[in-house]
Order: C-alpha cells, then sequence, then structure tokens
C-alpha cells in the first residue's frame, strides 16, 4: 500500500516556508496524506533543524503523524525513514535513528542529503499490521 | 558596475539568512550577468558561488591535538620518516611527494609492492569526511597508520613506530612536550616488529603481538595513535587555495574587474559547463569540488582485478578500533561521530569511490582511483562518451553522455587549470631539522 503526497504542494510548502519575511529557524512541511484506504490516513508535520535543509550536512528532524480522522494512534505504531533520489538511482548513504517522543511524535537523526537536485523522503508507518508511506518530495 | 555587483551580493547575503537555498527561491532573486562576453545564469551564480572561498579547517574533536604545532612537526618529520618502513626505504612522502602536489605521480602507488589504487593527492586532506578511496577511514589520524603496517606499503608495525620514536631524543622530547611522559615498555624485547593480525595468527608480527603484556599493548597502541595525531597535525596545514578560480569568485562578489578577468573565455565557458549541463557539480560540489561521499560512475575493470570500493570499507570502518568512536579517540560522543554513527551499507555502495578534490586536479593525474587516465582530456572523454560497463553495481543514473565538442571538452580543461592553487611555506615541503639535530 503506497500513499502519495503531491510532490508538487509539498515542495510549494518547502519554498513558502523557506522564503518567508524574515530569518527562520525551523522549517515546517505540512503534508495532507491522501491514502487509498479509508481506514489509514494521516497527515504528516516535519521540522528540520538546522532549516531549511541544508546540502551535505547532517540535518535532525521531528516528525509529527496524526490521523485524519481524529482517531487515536495506535500505541504499537512504528516509524521508518529513509530517503532517495529516484533520478540517481541512489539514496542517503546514511541509516536515520528514530526516538519516539510521545505516539504520533518522533525525533530523526541521522539525516544527510549529500548532494543537490530532487529527492524523496519516506515515512513509512506501520500501524495495526497496515504498512504504508508518505512520500515527500523536494529539491535542494 | 562595482555597485551593481555590491546589489547583487547584498541580495546574495540576504537570500542565504532567508533561507532560499531552493532553486526557486534562488532563480528570483539573482541576475543574469555577462562576464567576458559570457553569460551567466541565475542558476549558474548561485552554484558558483558555492564553490569559493575555501572555509576556515574546521576542528577534529577526535584529535585533540590536531592543530598543535609541536605536533604538526613531529608530524611532519615523521611523515618524511624511512625508518617507519620495514626496508628502511619507505615513508608517506614516498607516495605522496610535495614536489609532485602529494601524488606520485603514478597509474598506480608503489610501496613494498606495487598496489591496487592510485595516490590521492593531499592537498586540502583536512576538509575530508572519509579517508582512502573507499572510505575504510574516519579520521585523518587513524589513516595514516594504515600505510605504516600495511604488508604491501611501509610493511612496518606499531612497535617499530614506538622504538622510532623512543629511540630518537628529537622525536622523544617533541612527543613528551605535546602528549606527555613516554612510558618504557615493562621488559626487553628481542625483535622490532609487532601488531595484531588477528585473521593470520601464523605471522610472525602477530605472534610477537601476542607475546606482549597487555600493558605493553596498551602503551603501544596509545604511542600508535599519537603518531598519527601528530601526522594529522601535519597533513593538516596543506592547504591549498588561492586559484585563478577563487579570485574569479572575489570578483564576482566585488566587482573587481581585474578579479574578474583571472579566468581565460575558454576557462568560463568550462565553468558554465560544470555548473551547467555537464553536471559535474552533483558531485563535486563545495569548496573542496567534492561532496565527500561515493559514487559509482560505471567504469569497467579497465584489465583490473574487481575492486568492489566502499560496500566493503563500511564494516572495516565500523569495526576499525582506531575510528572516531574507539579507545584512541579525544571525543567518542555521537555529536563528534555523527558520519561514522549513521554510516550504513546500501546495495547502491557497490563500486562506489570517493568523489575526489577537484583543487589543482590539472596537477595531480593520473585519475580515477586506478589511475587509469593519463589526463584530464581521458577524464572528459569519459564522461562524454560513457561507454563503459560498469565492473560491478550500477552507474550513478544521473550520469548521462555528455557528448562533448572538443572545443568544449578544451574549455573544461582550461576551467580545471584554473583551480591550480597556491603551495606552502617551503618549510613544509621537507623533512624538518629538529632542535636536537642542528
Amino acid at each position: 500500500m503506497k500513499w502519495n503526497v503531491s510532490s508538487i504542494s509539498a515542495f510549494a510548502l518547502l519554498v513558502l516556508t523557506a522564503c518567508g519575511v524574515g530569518v527562520q529557524s525551523t522549517q515546517t512541511i505540512v503534508t495532507p496524506l491522501e491514502t487509498d484506504t479509508v481506514s489509514a490516513s494521516y497527515a504528516v508535520s516535519c521540522i528540520f533543524d538546522p532549516s531549511p535543509i541544508p546540502r551535505n550536512e547532517h540535518v535532525d528532524m521531528t516528525l509529527s503523524l496524526k490521523r485524519k480522522d481524529g482517531a487515536a494512534l495506535s500505541e504499537g505504531l512504528s516509524i521508518k525513514v529513509d530517503a532517495d533520489m529516484p533520478s540517481h538511482g541512489h539514496g542517503i548513504n546514511t541509516a536515520p535513528e528514530i526516538q519516539k517522543v510521545t505516539t504520533g511524535k518522533y525525533e530523526v537523526k541521522g539525516l544527510l542529503f549529500h548532494m543537490g537536485g530532487e529527492w524523496e523522503l519516506y515515512i513509512d508507518v506501520m500501524e495495526d499490521g497496515i504498512p504504508g508511506r508518505a512520500t515527500i518530495a523536494f529539491t535542494l | 558596475m562595482s555597485r551593481t555587483y555590491a546589489i547583487l551580493w547584498f541580495v546574495l547575503i540576504l537570500c542565504s539568512g532567508c533561507g532560499k537555498s531552493y532553486d526557486a527561491g534562488v532563480t528570483s532573486v539573482l541576475s543574469e550577468m555577462s562576464v567576458g562576453g559570457i553569460t551567466l545564469s541565475e542558476t549558474n551564480l548561485f552554484e558558483i558561488l558555492k564553490l569559493s572561498p575555501l572555509p576556515t579547517l574546521p576542528p577534529n574533536p577526535t584529535n585533540q591535538y590536531a592543530d598543535n604545532e609541536d605536533a604538526a612537526l613531529l608530524g611532519q618529520a615523521l611523515f618524511f620518516d624511512t625508518g617507519l618502513s620495514i626496508n628502511g626505504k619507505i615513508a608517506c612522502a614516498t607516495c605522496h611527494q610535495p614536489d609532485n602536489d602529494w601524488t606520485d605521480g603514478k597509474t598506480l602507488s608503489k610501496g613494498l609492492q606495487l598496489l591496487t589504487r592510485n595516490a590521492p593527492t593531499l592537498w586540502n586532506v583536512g576538509y575530508q569526511r572519509w579517508y582512502y578511496w573507499d572510505g575504510r577511514k574516519d579520521t585523518l589520524w587513524s589513516q595514516a597508520l594504515n600505510p605504516i603496517e600495511h604488508p604491501l606499503e611501509m610493511g612496518g608495525s606499531r612497535l617499530r613506530a614506538y622504538q622510532r620514536l623512543t629511540s630518537n631524543e628529537s622525536y622523544r622530547d617533541l612527543y613528551q612536550s605535546v602528549f606527555g611522559q613516554l612510558s618504557l615498555l615493562s621488559s626487553e624485547i628481542e625483535f622490532q616488529d609487532a601488531r595484531p593480525i588477528p585473521e593470520r595468527p601464523e605471522e610472525t608480527m602477530h605472534q610477537a603481538w601476542q607475546s606482549l603484556s597487555v600493558k605493553d599493548q596498551a602503551l603501544i597502541n596509545r604511542v600508535f595513535s599519537n603518531i598519527g595525531k601528530s601526522m594529522e597535525a601535519y597533513q593538516r596545514r596543506l592547504i591549498s587555495t588561492d586559484s585563478l578560480f577563487d579570485q574569479f569568485v572575489h570578483g564576482l562578489r566585488s566587482g573587481n574587474d581585474e578579479d574578474l578577468q583571472a579566468l581565460s573565455p575558454a576557462a568560463i565557458r568550462g565553468l558554465v559547463l560544470f555548473v551547467g549541463r555537464g553536471q559535474c557539480i552533483l558531485c563535486h560540489s563545495g569548496p573542496h569540488f567534492t561532496d565527500n561521499e561515493f559514487h559509482n560512475i560505471g567504469l569497467d575493470l579497465g584489465g583490473n582485478p574487481l575492486d568492489q570500493g566502499r560496500y566493503p570499507a563500511i564494516e572495516k570502518l565500523k569495526l576499525d578500533p582506531f575510528n572516531g568512536k574507539g579507545l584512541f579517540s579525544d571525543d567518542t560522543s555521537l555529536q563528534a561521530n555523527r558520519s561514522l554513527h549513521y554510516v550504513t551499507e546500501k546495495d547502491n555502495n557497490l563500486g562506489e569511490f570517493k568523489t575526489p578534490t577537484l583543487r589543482n586536479v590539472a596537477r595531480t593525474g593520473p585519475y580515477m582511483h586506478d589511475g587509469r587516465f593519463v589526463n584530464l582530456r581521458e577524464v572528459i572523454d569519459f564522461y562524454s562518451m560513457l561507454a563503459d560497463t560498469p565492473a560491478i553495481g550500477h552507474r550513478e543514473e544521473s550520469l548521462q553522455a555528455l557528448n562533448l565538442t572538443s572545443s568544449e571538452a578544451a574549455d573544461l580543461i582550461a576551467f580545471l587549470n584554473a583551480l591550480n592553487g597556491s603551495s606552502l611555506d617551503a618549510g613544509l615541503l621537507k623533512k624538518p631539522i629538529l632542535a636536537l639535530e642542528q
């Protein structure tokens, strides 16, 4: 099962936030996920530090996940994060580590986007045995 | 004209401050400009300005002596010392020659025997994230230890290095001024070489190592690691900047006409290719002209044995007792070792090799990990045609045959020649005369 995020809208949000008035210490990407099942639908928010996402430097990410229908998340929900450059045939060279803060909020460390170009950040969710993926596309 | 450039630069500073590092944001504020009759687009300018100047060398917290002057002097002496090798004829400087831009100019390096890879330049080596073509070392001090013990390179051992240090009064004094009291071994020994070789326990050097007390082993390891730290302190000084390209970029920022004329029209055309259609900038990014990471560019075997490159090196890196998180590191924290901590093997690492710096590249051939290309024209022809079938793994898919004309190839070479930088004080280019030797 795969959830699709509109790359264009995600990137637009990135740019809009990055180009906002004044210097910002953090960058928020809110990505309303569209899903092909009614039973699982989430909204994902990613806050990067440093922000904007630097090229070829380590960046931490705070990830917030909510069900779009307002229902509580399962305690056993698990998250994996990875990133890829589809047009390059490779992704990041690191294995990000995820620390759960509360159910639905996670600290992700170990992201390093080492090249400029088009990236896809994957957030893989497993809840009640149902896998899914949120994809956030952005350009460095 | 100067005012125009000043405004451009002010806008760039603002752009950086408000985070417009994304393509769409940048192109909206940079202005296309013409230099020497060649148009530099907004996107060209954005990428070019990130290539210069070379920043201040970052600290290495895993080596608290990395910027210690006495450590650097000791490291310099050891760098040129053939006494660390088993035959007394090979030093670090044998393959990293100061009058050869810290290379040996050979296709493959030769220590005690012929090696399988080309000797990379040491220019600006302190800026690197990983060491060796496959990145099997994460710190420069740890890298410096390997050739001493490598059976095909210097063939020595950590015991030989320890004894070389303790038997030389100048070395000993310098060492103690930096690292403190240099202890003696607890008992007399009759052999010169000892090092752990757990994968080949039958080796004489391994058996000699096993015969030493744990306390003596610990002492030798500590001194050995400090030898590496001294060598790092020296090698961090091998910095080359102030190329014609740096002068040109300074001109873009200041509007100084003389600086803008530092590059020939051919070199400017080559620069535009480099950051534009050629996409060289994808991997050769930043002021060191490398992303400090690894790529499979799809080279064939080239008549050489199969070299898997980065993939198998990652496990070696993680298990290395001299890595940045090991016992001999001066800062084992996660913050100081993030690259090491998070790195992992991925399938695409097969056949990948480190992106080399391009500063002084015209003077540091032959090229590629196996030195297969004699000159820059051969390198450019490779990227222009991409005719090889990768020896292993799969080629970085962003690479597309450039089909460059002969004129475009010549422009790229003109640009690469403009990356030749300054040299060093002559005193750093040779074995130093230490106080007690004068």
